[in-house]
Formats: structure tokens, sequence, C-alpha cells
């Protein structure tokens, strides 16, 4: 006789849950440990690292953006009283700070995540170091839309001894707003398509980003968190 | 001593004294898997995910407290993470209603036995969170355990568990078949 879900008639209850889990228990120790083993073999090798990984990217990110600082720095002192050259020195500077306070607090918030916390808290500090690192990317990220205008003014100046902007400030004004244009653009085109995604997995989270996708799931999962903490 | 510490002090490297804790607690991460993954060979990844953390997070793990509680930690949370990255590369898997449900493939469909099914579905529709509450609550752990494992209080472990107990058997009651009703009383 076929064994159903129905025992005497009844529907399934809580307890069979139970008597149900006990079978699996069997099963996947007989059918399954075939993982164990795979993993035997195969050690730690080709574990992920993501976390880590993130944690060292970020420390790099940091330093080199503390040697830019160090060279953008004394720079618009030198170049205080030309005004585009200070203005252009000042808001490399003030990014280069910003950048290099979003990977220290990235830093940080990586440090305080570990696997063997208590599970809410873990999935917590992960939802939040998830919601900063899309804010932040997304702040950083969309101004060099027009901060690669002003790198390159400072760079020819600091390396070539050559002020773009003096020789040319038509092509910098030009270029300034065909990349305010581009900022719009993108951010329109990523709400716009963000149902179609790309193929492209760096593409599709570049789309999330742009179309808030995926600063929307990460307040969500905090969202959940918080509910189901409270009693 | 506890079983756990007596036989793993009589190992000489770290290793084989984890390899041994992980030997004796193999069941514990298939079904952390089981709860998770919808698919044999995402089961497997996840397995080999778990057990890489664990061995990582392994020097910081206190012999003087439970090996257990432990490992439930650690395997949850990375069950958990890896679904929602699984769920973000997908984008198709996210909390599950019942049309949702529907059209997903169903994860044990060589499943003989209907209980073992069942469980499945009830299980694969709660979410994150919730599902690890049902598992300890399987496993038999206590609310002390299940509040030590999730970061919650006691007081709120019987809470919440109660009110899945509720759902859960509003979802078995109402998944019977039709000829039951006819035939048997609930």
């Amino acid at each position: 006789m076929l064994i159903r879900g129905l025992m005497w008639g009844r529907a399934m209850e809580l307890d069979d849950l139970k008597v149900a889990w006990a079978q699996l228990e069997q099963r996947v120790e007989t059918t399954e440990a075939l993982a164990f083993s795979e993993y035997k073999e195969r050690r730690l090798d080709k574990s992920r690292r993501a976390l880590r990984a993130l944690g060292w990217g970020q420390a790099l990110h940091c330093l080199l953006w503390i040697g830019l600082v160090a060279i953008v720095a004394p720079f618009w002192i030198e170049h205080r009283h030309v005004p585009h050259l200070l203005v252009a020195g000042l808001a490399l500077h003030v990014y280069g700070v910003a950048t290099i306070w979003a990977g220290a607090t990235q830093l940080l918030l990586i440090g305080r995540t570990y696997y063997t916390a208590p599970v809410v808290i873990f999935q917590r500090r992960l939802a939040e170091l998830q919601r900063f690192r899309v804010v932040s990317s997304l702040a950083l990220g969309l101004p060099w839309w027009i901060l690669w205008v002003v790198a390159t003014v400072v760079g020819a100046k600091w390396w070539l001894g050559v002020d773009l902007y003096a020789q040319s400030p038509g092509w910098i004004q030009v270029a300034m707003g065909i990349g305010g244009a581009g900022l719009v653009l993108s951010v329109w085109a990523a709400r716009r398509f963000a149902e179609v995604p790309p193929q492209s997995p760096m593409l599709r989270r570049i789309v999330d980003d742009l179309a808030g996708r995926r600063l929307v799931r990460a307040i969500r999962q905090l969202d959940e968190i918080a509910r189901f903490e409270r009693e | 001593m506890a079983p756990d510490r007596q036989e793993t002090s009589a190992l000489d490297s770290p290793h084989a004294r984890f390899e041994a804790l992980l030997a004796r607690h193999t069941g514990l991460v298939f079904k952390v898997t089981s709860i998770y993954c919808r698919d044999a060979e995402d089961r497997r990844d996840l397995a080999q995910e778990i057990c890489a953390q664990l061995w990582r997070a392994y020097p910081s793990y206190d012999v003087g407290r439970s090996f257990s509680t432990w490992m439930y930690r650690v395997a949850l949370n990375v069950a958990i993470s890896h679904r929602r990255s699984s769920s973000r590369r997908d984008r198709y898997f996210h909390s599950l209603d019942d049309a949702a449900l529907a059209a997903i493939p169903d994860p044990a469909p060589h499943e003989p036995d209907d209980r073992v099914r069942e469980l499945y579905r009830v299980i694969h529709q709660l979410d994150d969170l919730d599902r690890a509450l049902i598992l300890l609550y399987l496993e038999g752990r206590n609310y002390r355990e299940s509040a030590e494992v999730l970061g919650i209080t006691e007081t709120n472990v019987a809470t919440k568990l109660n009110r899945l107990k509720h759902r859960l058997r509003r979802e078995l009651a109402d998944s019977r078949p039709d000829v039951g009703e006819s035939h048997g009383t609930r």
C-alpha cells in the first residue's frame, strides 16, 4: 500500500514533520556522505574567501588613495592662487578623503562580521555592510562622470606642467557637460532597463546598483531581521 | 568531560581534531543544506562552503563550549548568506509565495515518501530566519540553545515558534488531498 502523507485519513501534523525529519537524517547520512568525502579531497583550496578578499581589496584601495591625497594636497596648496587649479585640487582632495573614510568604514564593518556570531547578529551586520557598500559605491562611483576631467586637469599640470583649462577652457566645460549628461542618462537607463538584466554579471551588478535595487534589497533584509528580533 | 572534548583531546593535529568533530556532526551540515537549497548540486556546493568556513573559524572555537551550538551558528550563517547570494544571481529566487513555489521544480522529484516531500514544501515556504528556527525545533533544541544560536531571547524563541507551529499546522491542513476529507477526520 502506498504510504501517503495522510495517516489514518488525517492531515499531517507537526509530529509527522518530526518523523519525516528523522527519516531525512537517515537518508542524508547515507546518500550525501559523498559530499563530505569530496570536501576531504578538495580540502580548503577552492573555498571562497569573499569577505576576506573584500577586506584586502578595501585595504589596498585605501592605501592607493592615501598616496594620491599625499600628492593632491601639496598641489592645491602650491596652486592656491590659480582658482581653477585650486578648485580642481580641492575637489580631488575631498573625494580622496571621502574614499579613504568609506574604505576604512568598510574594513571596520568587515572586521566585526564573523561567521561564529549568533545568526541574527551576523546577518544584521552583513546586511549593514551590504547597505553601506551600495551607498558608498554609488556616491563615489557616479561623480567619476565629471571627476575624470578634474583628475586630467590636475594630472596634466602636476606631471607635464600643462594647464589644460587655461589652454582650452571650452573643451573642459564641454567634457564636464557631457559627463553630467552621462551621469543622468546612466541612472535613467539603469532604471528603465532594470527588468531586463544583462548577461554579464558585472554589468548586471552595475545596473542593479544604479537602479537602486541592491540598496532596496539590503534595506529589505535589515527590515526582515529587525522584525525577527522583535518579540 | 563532554564527549566531543574527550575524543578530540586524544588527536594530535588541529586538523585531525577538527575532522573528528566534523565527522560526528556531518548530519547537521547536510540537514542545513537540505532546508536552504533546492537541488543536489547546490546542496553539495553549500556543504563544502560550510565545511570550509568551519575550518577557517575553528581556531576561534572555545573547547569549553558546545561544539554543536558553534557549528549551527556557522552553518546557518553560511547557508543564509549563500541563499541570498544565489537569489541575487538568479533574480527569480526570493521569498516564495504559492505561485512562485509552484513554478519551481520540486526539490525532491523522486522522493517516494510524501511526508518528506511535504516537509520540504512547508519549510521552503518560510523565510531564511524562520527556516533556521524550525530547523532547531526539528532537531530537538530547547529554547535556551535556540536562543544562543540565533542571538535572540528565549521568550522570543518561544513566541516565534508558537506562531510558526500555527502556521505550519494551517499549511499542512490546507495541503490535505480531497480524498482524505471524505474518509478521515482531522
